[in-house]
């Protein structure tokens, strides 16, 4: 028997659809903002010791 | 568990993720970055990396023993567990990208000598009055003729980009000898590269011109083994071209006798000899390529271990310099043009 706290399923789904989206809304602009400010390493520095 | 309490934890899960993943970046990253300032980049009219042009102060900081041939692969970062042997220096470039003061405008009867080459040529791991271009300018001097050497020395670099810069920055610098300043990278067929390189700048520059080797450390023995034979050929080939060809590894092999550290090879075997008690630190049988493992270890246990004029096995330090300045500084002298009367 369906528990009377239950949500409907359409309305689970707006629920689920809301936070899955925000989360990952969120983790593109973790991922794009850590990315864009990602700390160089001059590679350049592979040819220093190599005469 | 209720569905939005497992939507809430899958929510939070992906921007857990995406923070982990990110700060895991950022760690490894900040964990490489070098404590070096970068100092090359591509200059288009060379077409290969060259010095940065007015380099203030840069600070590098390199190994400061014999090191594993991966090791410098990764640039020496804080907290290093294996580089603990690490020496600084500075690297102030002009607008010209050299390892000098500003030029400025040449002065009658003082010639200017081009010093041309790699990492040996700039100096590496010592400060620029320690290099040798400005300890020829003061062994020159000692011997009353007064000149200006431009370090043109850049790490690793190539001959045909040497060449370059001969035929475009060169010959803008009004430079009256070019000392050469490297040595043939080891494979077949680079003695003739060198030598058609050589032939390209000094046609550029229309100057005479030595060829100056390095000195070798004991400590490289790949380049011990070959060195012989491509002093031979180089001769062989210079020889064409009026290019006064100098080898300072005599010099400096000479200077290191009864001195601090050395590596023999003999008959497969090898050893790691303290000179002045004669102590062997280390012997066993030597590998195809490089050094042994245990080499590098004893160097970086030992601090007691140096190799006399050498500190990473192969970059020259200021003595060795200073040796090599005051033996080629009378071998310049007839190659500079006649000074004028009475000046």
């Amino acid at each position: 028997m369906k528990s009377p706290n239950s949500p409907a399923p359409a309305s689970l789904a707006r629920y689920a659809a809301r936070w899955i989206g925000s989360a990952l809304l969120l983790a593109l602009i973790i991922v794009g903002l850590g990315t864009f400010f990602l700390p160089e390493v001059d590679l350049l520095a592979l040819r220093y010791a190599v005469w | 568990m209720a569905p939005q309490r497992a939507i809430q934890l899958l929510a939070a899960g992906i921007v857990l993720l995406a923070l982990l993943g990110m700060g895991g970046l950022w760690y490894q990253r900040l964990a490489l970055r070098p404590h070096s300032d970068p100092v090359t980049a591509v200059y288009p009219p060379v077409g290969d990396l060259w010095l940065l042009p007015n380099l203030e102060g840069a600070r590098l900081m390199v190994p400061d023993r014999p090191s594993r041939p991966q090791e410098p692969m990764l640039p020496i970062h804080a907290g290093d567990p294996v580089m603990k042997r690490i020496r600084s220096f500075s690297l102030s470039t002009n607008a010209w990208r050299l390892r000098n003061p500003p030029l400025l405008a040449k002065e009658p009867g003082r010639p200017r000598i081009l010093v041309l080459g790699d990492s040996i040529a700039l100096g590496w791991g010592v400060e620029a009055e320690e290099a040798l271009p400005a300890q020829l300018a003061e062994a020159l001097d000692a011997l009353g003729r007064p000149v200006e050497v431009l370090n043109g020395g850049v790490p690793a670099i190539d001959t045909a980009a040497m060449a370059s810069f001969c035929r475009t920055d060169g010959r803008k610098l009004g430079v009256d000898l070019l000392i050469w300043n490297r040595r043939p990278a080891p494979n077949q067929g680079m003695i003739e590269r060198y030598g058609e390189h050589l032939r390209l700048c000094t046609e550029a520059l229309r100057v005479p011109a030595i060829a100056l080797l390095h000195p070798l450390s004991t400590f490289d023995p790949k380049a011990q083994r070959g060195h012989a034979d491509e002093v031979a050929q180089l001769r062989g080939r210079l020889a064409h071209d009026k290019v006064l060809l100098l080898d300072a590894a005599p010099l400096i092999a000479e200077a290191q006798q009864g001195r601090g550290e050395v590596y023999v090879e003999e008959e497969g075997a090898y050893r790691v000899i303290d000179q002045e008690s004669g102590e062997v630190w280390l012997s066993g049988e030597a590998p195809r390529e490089g050094l042994a493992d245990e080499v590098y270890t004893l160097f970086e246990e030992e601090s007691a271990v140096e190799e006399a004029l050498f500190f990473d096995g192969a970059h020259p330090n200021a003595e060795a310099f200073e040796r090599i300045a005051a033996w080629l500084a009378p071998q310049v002298l007839p190659l500079l043009p006649a000074e004028h009367p009475g000046g």
